[in-house]
């Protein structure tokens, strides 16, 4: 049985737009559906193609941007156990920049850090997979606002889409695609 | 000293330039009857492109703006010009299955475009909604050109 689409107060005000645009009503079938596109679209590339792309100065290199999306779901993967878990204690929020920073991706391959992207977008389908019945509906108060499982998870893929279409349009134009032949 | 290349670019924009020169000489029907089928021919492939591009304005814009006024303009004097055609009926069924053609191709693409986003991102997000608008003004351009290609009525 699907996890149905969480309603307001089961996750951050401030992700209710970017969840709104997240399709259908169950959130492993949107994760995996996401994986599914979001590595046809990165797995070709290579460190040639990506290095140094970014979209204007100051911004994230298209590498920080894919290995934020594996630590952001770490994390919320992470507090879907908590919460599934019946853990009740607040779970505290976390600097992206700071993580960002710490996380040096741009000395990263490109590779590495799109396996880690799919091994802990699989993780996290794993850990759905296992709830008991009922736990989507699981509450528990997460960087000081309350969120159910079935929220957090589509909070992950709704992160992902905004991300994803930064991608898309800011990144994906800047690509250092090699010159063809005789260019 | 100039490459073979660079001297065929100045030749044919010579070329170009003597044509441009001729044709803005001619008033339409002038041009029409010079070379009838060039005429057809010629306007089919710039209404075809325009027609595309209006659609893709009106889907994207809630108001009329220079870019989709401009469009409008070029629509209606090419169809002006298509008018001047000896034999205008045929010539206008010619370009309008030609456009039909073109919006043919244009939905194929936007049908599968709209199925690849549909699983992932829902109706509201705005790259999805312009693209079912778009669906929906070519399906809607596509009925009106097959009227016209029952002889009922003539492109507009």
């Amino acid at each position: 049985m699907g996890s149905g689409r969480p309603l307001p107060g089961e996750f951050a005000v401030y992700m209710a737009d970017d969840i709104a645009y997240v399709a259908g009503d169950d959130a492993r079938t949107a994760l995996a559906t996401q994986r599914d596109s979001v590595l046809a679209l990165l797995s070709p590339l290579t460190d040639d193609v990506v290095d140094g792309v970014t979209y204007a100065p100051g911004k994230w290199m298209l590498k920080d941007v894919v290995a934020h999306l594996a630590d952001d779901e770490r994390i919320f993967g992470y507090r879907i156990l908590c919460v599934a878990r019946r853990d009740t204690r607040a779970l505290e929020g976390f600097d992206e920049r700071q993580y960002a920073d710490a996380a040096g991706a741009t000395q990263r391959p490109w590779a590495s850090i799109v396996s880690d992207y799919a091994a802990v977008r699989n993780a996290t389908l794993t850990l759905l997979d296992g709830l008991p019945h009922g736990a989507w509906q699981y509450r528990g108060i997460v960087n000081g606002y309350e969120a159910s499982v079935r929220g957090l998870a589509f909070h992950i893929a709704a992160h992902e889409l905004h991300h994803l279409r930064a991608i898309e349009t800011l990144y994906w134009p800047r690509l250092n695609f090699a010159p063809t032949l005789g260019g | 000293m100039r490459s073979r290349s660079a001297r065929t670019s100045v030749a044919l924009a010579v070329a170009t330039l003597a044509t441009a020169i001729a044709c803005a000489a001619r008033t339409p029907h002038e041009s029409a009857i010079a070379s009838p089928q060039a005429s057809v021919d010629s306007i089919a492939v710039q209404l075809t492109d325009l027609e595309l591009r209006r659609i893709a304005l009106r889907a994207t814009e809630t108001a009329q703006t220079p870019s989709s006024r401009d469009v409008e303009q070029q629509i209606a004097q090419l169809q002006e010009q298509l008018r001047a055609l000896p034999s205008h009926g045929s010539a206008e069924r010619t370009v309008a299955q030609r456009v039909l053609a073109a919006l043919d191709a244009r939905d194929v693409a936007l049908t599968a475009r709209l199925r690849e986003m549909r699983t992932m991102y829902t109706d509201t997000y705005p790259v999805v909604r312009d693209l079912a608008r778009e669906e929906q003004l070519v399906n809607a351009r596509r009925t009106e050109l097959r009227a016209i290609g029952d002889g009922r009525d003539g492109v507009r």
